[in-house]
């Protein structure tokens, strides 16, 4: 079910992790993200994944949410690891059919790309989005970026974007079910018939989901006006970002740690890439 | 004195061309503090009426003042724009951020005010709707009901001196529509907010102070509720209800009982009946 | 055509912290040519239950049988039971797509593998029961008015020829005249039809006026399931499950109240007026 889809939602909660600067988690974020990639040792993923582990924990994000959050992209990450296992040929051959080689490089590389991806959703997009309430993610990215506003870059106007589609989101994901519904009442089928066929079956759902977004997005146009939106200029917060000892100890920590685990790349144990 | 709000001559099309007018040739005057209902069908211009007010739509002829403000001064916008506020038909469309307490901070944030009165006006707004405890909440998990009154806190934010509802319930349930009327009711009556409420719900039109009926972009009945429901045929004719009680007194009266004064509610109703079954012993 | 709802209980989120029952083991018959009212809080489960009577919900435990048959039965095409099971869903208006009138009405018809000559013939009766004009047919639905859509969707369904066709909410944002004249049309189809007709609806006003019958649901449960002239004698229950019972009722309840010997079973206007005309008149002229 659509509903299912619990990613960009957000917990609110009142540990360490939510109470983090947004700035820092994102800056903390895109740290995670850049050793995610640049680690080649099986032993530092492990390491990272026991950390990731810790860090839902002190999260306080029940087990099952991030479970559920990792569902949808199940199917991506299977495929992401056999598309990679086929793409590294070097190594041990293990098996071969016609130009399909399986080697042990490959397979190593299948289960990495793997790793990456499942992390990358714990970490990016449970982590951060979970504990983060929407507005104070669009704030710190308006924040982060807006020394390129001098350059032409539309800071406040990419964050209110963020705000609003994830404000929509979980609307458009219940009206999309309810069309589907409806058309299914009416003798729709969209599970049975060639490709062409079902992709036709789409079109009495996206019309009407259209439709209906663009009236929406009339309607609340006119309310943003309504209520004196008028960009960014000369805006005001309600919450000020602040950092404070928390947001340095967590920079310090992930610092840190992200450095032993790139070192490990350097070392002469484990399995790798 | 002069009148809180004042159309004068408005009338209004969309374009040129178009042969009909919306609304034509509009006199009214609504009184600081009061509670106006604009009664009418779909399509008889109550609801762009009512976009008039903060200058979403302006005259094609003549003018409306709103506390003393032009619609068509383009200088002060915002100046009216912040003095009414404007809640729509559905909620959803309405509410910008995800959790409750930021969307009501929305219209404060665009108005440039500083962020500690910010805090002070999006609690007191919440307050007022009695949605405190909802604040951190994400407003897809409320109920229709609770998200129109976070619709309200976010334009009550704006420490507005009236308030325009285009059929605020129209999209909700009985208990929605319950909770919503008790909250304008209550911000007329302990905040002075002047209310204006388009509305086709006979039930919610007999809370106002006083009753504006439209039809084909004219306003063809005004007055307190007793007044506009003794007009019982007049509001049929125009594809309008009466509530059952005032219904039943129409048709006792045709009938020849000695009915003298309009009654609106079950309890009114009641009490008519009983003195006239009481009168026959 | 006969529903037999047994024993259905049907969960939300199984799994998850936020369990929810959203129907409770119910069990009720809807037979042939019945016209109900089904009435019933936000989250009383009503809409739950009228998902279940076409197979867009599926139960978690219990059966429903359609004229005896089983409908989640693995010899059951899902698809024949929608066709005989016409469920219109609240602003059915928000489902429209096609470029035309009489293509969109057409929509379900074609779905059912009907021939060109018996599409186009249910097309048009379907426009007449709903009170379209015909000129209406090669127009965009998209340019109608709001009132003229909803009637294009609920048209859709009627074309299908549905032997029971439930409608949830189908008056919901009309303005009164509109909503009348939609309620009357519906009664109309009722009566013409031979169909089994449901309507789903927060208004006792409206329901008491239009059908036979009333179910009222609450916290996933049946609470009452009774001819309309038998659901209000009792109104102090009703109004203790916080249901907004006709104010006409409200008023003979508050004369009964003061004493008044007079009945409480009063819930349309018309009947209202009738009873105190004989009572005040009726009574004057026997003095005179």
């Amino acid at each position: 079910m659509l509903k299912d889809i619990t990613l960009g939602q957000f917990f609110p909660g009142t540990s360490p992790i939510h109470r983090l600067d947004p700035r820092v988690k994102l800056l903390l974020a895109l740290i995670f993200i850049v050793v995610l990639f640049v680690i080649n040792n099986l032993v530092a993923y492990i390491i990272m994944g026991v950390l990731l582990a810790v860090v839902v924990k002190i999260s306080q994000i029940p087990l099952g949410l991030v479970l559920k959050g990792l569902k949808p992209i199940f199917v991506v990450v299977i495929i992401t690891a056999i598309l990679n296992i086929f793409y590294n040929t070097t190594g041990e051959v293990l098996w071969e059919w016609g130009f399909l080689r399986v080697t042990t490089n490959g397979i190593m590389l299948g289960i990495f790309m793997a790793i990456r991806i499942v992390y990358l959703i714990i970490g990016v997009a449970i982590i951060l989005t979970y504990t983060t309430s929407p507005i104070l993610l669009t704030d710190a990215v308006e924040n982060v970026f807006s020394p390129f506003k001098r350059f032409g870059f539309p800071a406040h106007e990419i964050a209110m974007m963020m705000t609003i589609a994830i404000r929509f989101i979980p609307t458009l994901v219940e009206e999309t079910e309810k069309i589907i519904n409806a058309q299914k009442a009416r003798g729709a089928d969209f599970e049975t018939g060639s490709i062409l066929k079902r992709a036709k079956a789409l079109v009495p759902i996206l019309v009407p989901l259209f439709v209906s977004a663009f009236k929406r997005a009339d309607e609340l146009a006119i309310a943003m006006e309504c209520r004196c939106y008028q960009g960014g200029e000369n805006r005001t917060r309600m919450r000020v970002l602040q950092t404070s000892r928390i947001d340095y100890v967590a920079i310090v920590i992930t610092v840190l740690v992200c450095a032993a685990l790139v070192s490990m790349n350097f070392m002469e144990f484990g399995w790798r890439a | 004195m002069k009148p809180f709000i004042s159309f004068e001559n408005l009338s209004f099309k969309y374009s040129e061309e178009e042969p009909r007018w919306v609304l034509e040739n509009i006199n009214l005057t609504i009184d600081d503090g009061s509670f106006v209902a604009v009664l009418g069908h779909n399509g008889s211009g109550k609801s762009t009426l009512a976009k008039h007010l903060n200058a979403i739509l302006l005259p094609t002829e003549g003018k409306v003042y709103v506390d003393g403000i032009d619609t068509c001064d383009e200088e002060k916008l915002f100046d009216l724009r912040q003095r009414v506020g404007m809640v729509f038909q559905n909620p959803d469309n309405q509410i910008v951020a995800t959790v409750v307490e930021e969307d009501v901070a929305f219209a404060p944030e665009n108005l440039g005010v500083p962020p500690a009165e910010i805090r002070e006006r999006v609690d007191w707004a919440l307050e007022a709707v009695s949605m405190t405890e909802y604040r951190e909440a994400a407003s897809y998990h409320l109920s229709g009901g609770q998200k129109q009154r976070i619709a309200i806190a976010g334009v009550l934010a704006m420490k507005p001196k009236c308030i325009v509802l285009d059929e605020p319930t129209a999209m909700l349930d009985p208990q929605g529509r319950k909770e919503v009327m008790k909250t304008i009711r209550e911000l007329n009556k302990n905040e002075g907010i002047t209310i204006v409420m388009i509305t086709h719900y006979m039930n919610e039109a007999i809370m106002a102070d006083r009753v504006v009926v439209m039809d084909e972009g004219h306003v063809i009945l005004d007055g307190d509720p007793y007044e506009v429901f003794s007009h019982v045929d007049e509001l049929k004719s125009v594809g309008l209800d009466v509530p059952q009680p005032t219904e039943l007194m129409y048709l006792l009266k045709g009938a020849g009982v000695d009915i003298e004064k309009t009654v609106l509610t079950d309890e009114e109703c009641a009490e008519v009946l009983y003195n006239l079954l009481e009168g026959q012993r | 055509m006969k529903i037999e709802i047994q024993n259905l209980t049907h969960t939300y989120g199984a799994g998850t912290p936020f369990v929810k029952n959203a129907l409770d083991d119910v069990s009720i018959t809807i037979e042939d040519h019945d016209f109900i009212g089904l009435i019933g809080h936000t989250g009383s489960g009503k809409s739950t239950l009228v998902q279940h009577l076409n197979g867009i919900l599926k139960p978690t435990s219990g059966r429903i049988l359609i004229d005896g048959r089983d409908m989640w039965d693995k010899n059951t095409n899902i698809r024949e039971v929608r066709f005989k099971i016409g469920l219109v869903f609240q602003y059915p208006e928000h489902q429209l797509f096609e470029e035309t009138v009489y293509r969109d009405i057409a929509f379900g018809p074609t779905n059912m593998g009907l021939s060109e000559e018996e599409i186009r013939e249910r097309v048009l009766s379907a426009m007449e029961f709903v009170g379209l004009e015909q000129d209406l047919l090669d127009k965009s639905p998209f340019d109608l008015s709001g009132g003229q859509k909803r009637r294009v969707a609920i048209a859709g369904v009627i074309a299908m020829r549905p032997e029971v066709l439930v409608l949830d909410e189908p008056t919901a944002g009309l303005d009164p005249k509109a909503r009348d004249d939609l309620l009357k049309q519906i009664k109309k189809y009722y009566k013409e039809n031979r169909s089994t007709v449901i309507i789903v609806s927060h208004s006792m006003e409206d329901m008491a006026k239009t059908v036979d019958k009333i179910i009222v649901v609450k916290g996933g449960k049946i609470e009452r399931f009774l001819p309309v002239g038998e659901i209000f004698a009792d109104a102090e229950s009703l109004s203790s499950m916080s249901l907004d019972i006709p104010t006409i009722t409200k008023v003979f309840k508050k004369l009964k109240d003061r004493g008044v010997d007079i009945e409480t079973n009063v819930y349309t206007v018309k009947y209202a007026y009738e009873l105190m005309r004989s009572r005040l008149l009726g009574e004057v002229r026997q003095d005179a």
